[in-house]
């Protein structure tokens, strides 16, 4: 017998009558959902254990959440706590929709209490590098109350080879590291393809829309580059094994799906420097899902976006990946979206943030 | 050995080669689709031609429409959500969408997507964009199995 699983909150919605429009929390087109919307959470904790390294996930439910809300857990001392936004893909005024959802996560991110030391952001800001995309991204921007340390996406790179993003946003040049209360931050420049515009004498502006189109043949794969690898070695060289680790990348830190470039082809090289660190976390974008792996002790977690969700490819399966998240509704404005909360000392919290079950307040 | 003998036993493996072979060579019944309604393969070749050249020119028009961010106002593209025409189930549809509220077809379903999350404007069901459309992502879906009505999102 064929039997398909249907979870219980879209058995709600289907059996209720359709109400088209734009409900008060921002769902599009589809005013049914509001009934559900706060009725489950999803709530994802990571704890790994800086001594072995084991992660255990932990799906709770909304009463757990309620009785232990991320944000108002009490904090360790020697603990730093940052939040993560990826991906916005912000169009400029053409596109509100992009703008509405940054700022969903950027009221989310003010409103933590205590407030993060600061927060990262993934790259993919923008979605044709323009410095008019680039300015109404900064304007949003503006509007979050922490520091912001930032990683380059491929679409911040391609128009002017990231001139713009550097200046405006990194402002310390890539890759970056920093200590925080004991803990030693990474940030990579994960976007690095093969020369693809040179011999065939592209425009910058054609460079651009082949390299923000996630599956053009033309694209070659991600690759750090030996420069950034020796980089990586001498900034790490001064740490002992046991300092905590967070490494941030735009795209996947191994060989996820080559056709989508979810992958870094000298993922292996990387892996042989983190290896010797007991705890260690890279942390991507670039998916625009919530998708986590191990290699060794290396944990690797992918994250959702604020602006589409991608599909899982058909390698998820058979690399035995984790950390699938729920098939989202295009016509609900904030489905498959959101953004991540981390707890970093003695171990890791994790929090995938993630709209589909608790949309944000519009 | 004598000669005939020889002769004999040369013509024994040379069948048995020829049978091998033959075995080899017959078709595994599992990697030939199982059509229910078998028709006799034979066509005018003429026909064979141009059916080839008009689905191949329109999965090309497909494509390029798929990946066309003025298909709509906002500058989204179908490949954005749906690249290579993934989660798209094209092979699912008639089914219930709950965005309609009712059983639509999958060239319903393109102009929902293009109307909402591309903000533009639907064609008309049938027209050469739609229908290219749905070339490009029934050539991208090849292989998957009929299951009308399976539900999604």
């Amino acid at each position: 017998m064929k039997r398909t699983w249907v979870p219980w909150n879209q058995l709600l919605t289907e059996s209720l009558p359709a109400a088209l429009g734009v409900s008060a929390h921002g769902h599009l087109f589809d005013a049914r959902a509001d009934l559900m919307a706060r009725r489950v959470t999803r709530r994802g904790f990571l704890k790994a254990t800086a001594l072995t390294g084991a992660t255990v996930v932990v799906a709770s439910t909304i009463d757990s959440v309620l009785t232990l809300p991320y944000s108002q857990a009490a904090a360790q001392p020697g603990t730093v706590r940052f939040a993560l936004i990826a991906d916005s893909h912000t169009m400029g005024s053409k596109n509100p929709r992009m703008r509405t959802r940054l700022e969903a996560a950027i009221k989310e991110v003010n409103a933590l209490t205590p407030p993060p030391d600061w927060v990262i952001y993934m790259g993919d800001a923008v979605h044709d590098g323009s410095v008019e995309q680039f300015k109404y991204f900064e304007e949003i921007m503006a509007g979050l109350k922490p520091k912001v340390y930032y990683i380059p996406g491929e679409h911040d790179w391609y128009l002017d080879m990231g001139d713009y993003y550097q200046k405006h946003f990194i402002k310390t040049g890539i890759p970056w590291s920093f200590d925080d209360k004991g803990v030693h931050v990474v940030g990579l420049n994960g976007i690095l393809y093969p020369d693809f515009w040179t011999s065939r004498k592209l425009s910058p502006q054609e460079r651009m829309d082949i390299a923000g189109t996630l599956n053009h043949p033309m694209l070659g794969p991600f690759t750090l580059g030996r420069s950034q690898l020796d980089w990586l070695e001498r900034d790490l060289s001064t740490y002992k094994n046991d300092t905590p680790l967070i490494v941030f990348t735009h795209p996947p830190l191994y060989h996820y799906y080559r056709p989508w470039n979810f992958w870094t082809e000298d993922a292996d090289d990387v892996h042989a420097l983190l290896k010797r660190f007991t705890s260690v976390h890279v942390l991507h974008g670039h998916v625009h899902q919530t998708v986590q792996h191990q290699v060794g002790r290396i944990q690797i977690l992918g994250h959702v976006s604020t602006s589409w969700p991608h599909p899982y490819p058909p390698t998820f399966q058979e690399l035995k990946l984790k950390g699938q998240m729920p098939r989202s509704d295009p016509g609900k404005l904030f489905d498959g979206l959101g953004w991540a909360n981390y707890e970093v000392g003695a171990g890791i919290k994790h929090e995938d943030v993630l709209w589909t079950l608790r949309p944000p307040m519009a | 050995m004598n000669r005939g003998s020889a002769y004999w036993l040369l013509v024994l493996l040379c069948f048995g080669a020829f049978v091998t072979a033959g075995i080899a060579a017959a078709p595994d019944p599992a990697a030939v689709p199982q059509r229910k309604h078998l028709q006799n393969p034979q066509l005018d070749p003429k026909l064979v031609q141009r059916s080839d050249e008009e689905i191949r020119r329109l999965i090309k028009r497909g494509d390029e429409l798929w990946h066309d961010r003025n298909l709509g106002t906002n500058g989204m593209a179908c490949n954005m959500c749906h690249p290579d025409a993934t989660v798209t189930h094209p092979e699912t549809f008639p089914k219930f969408k709950s965005q309609l509220g009712r059983v639509i077809t999958v060239q319903e379903m393109v102009n929902w997507c293009i109307q909402v999350p591309l903000q533009g404007k639907a064609f008309p069901l049938g027209n050469a964009e739609l229908t290219a459309l749905e070339a490009y992502m029934n050539d991208q879906n090849k292989g998957q199995v009929m299951e009308i009505g399976l539900p999604s999102p």
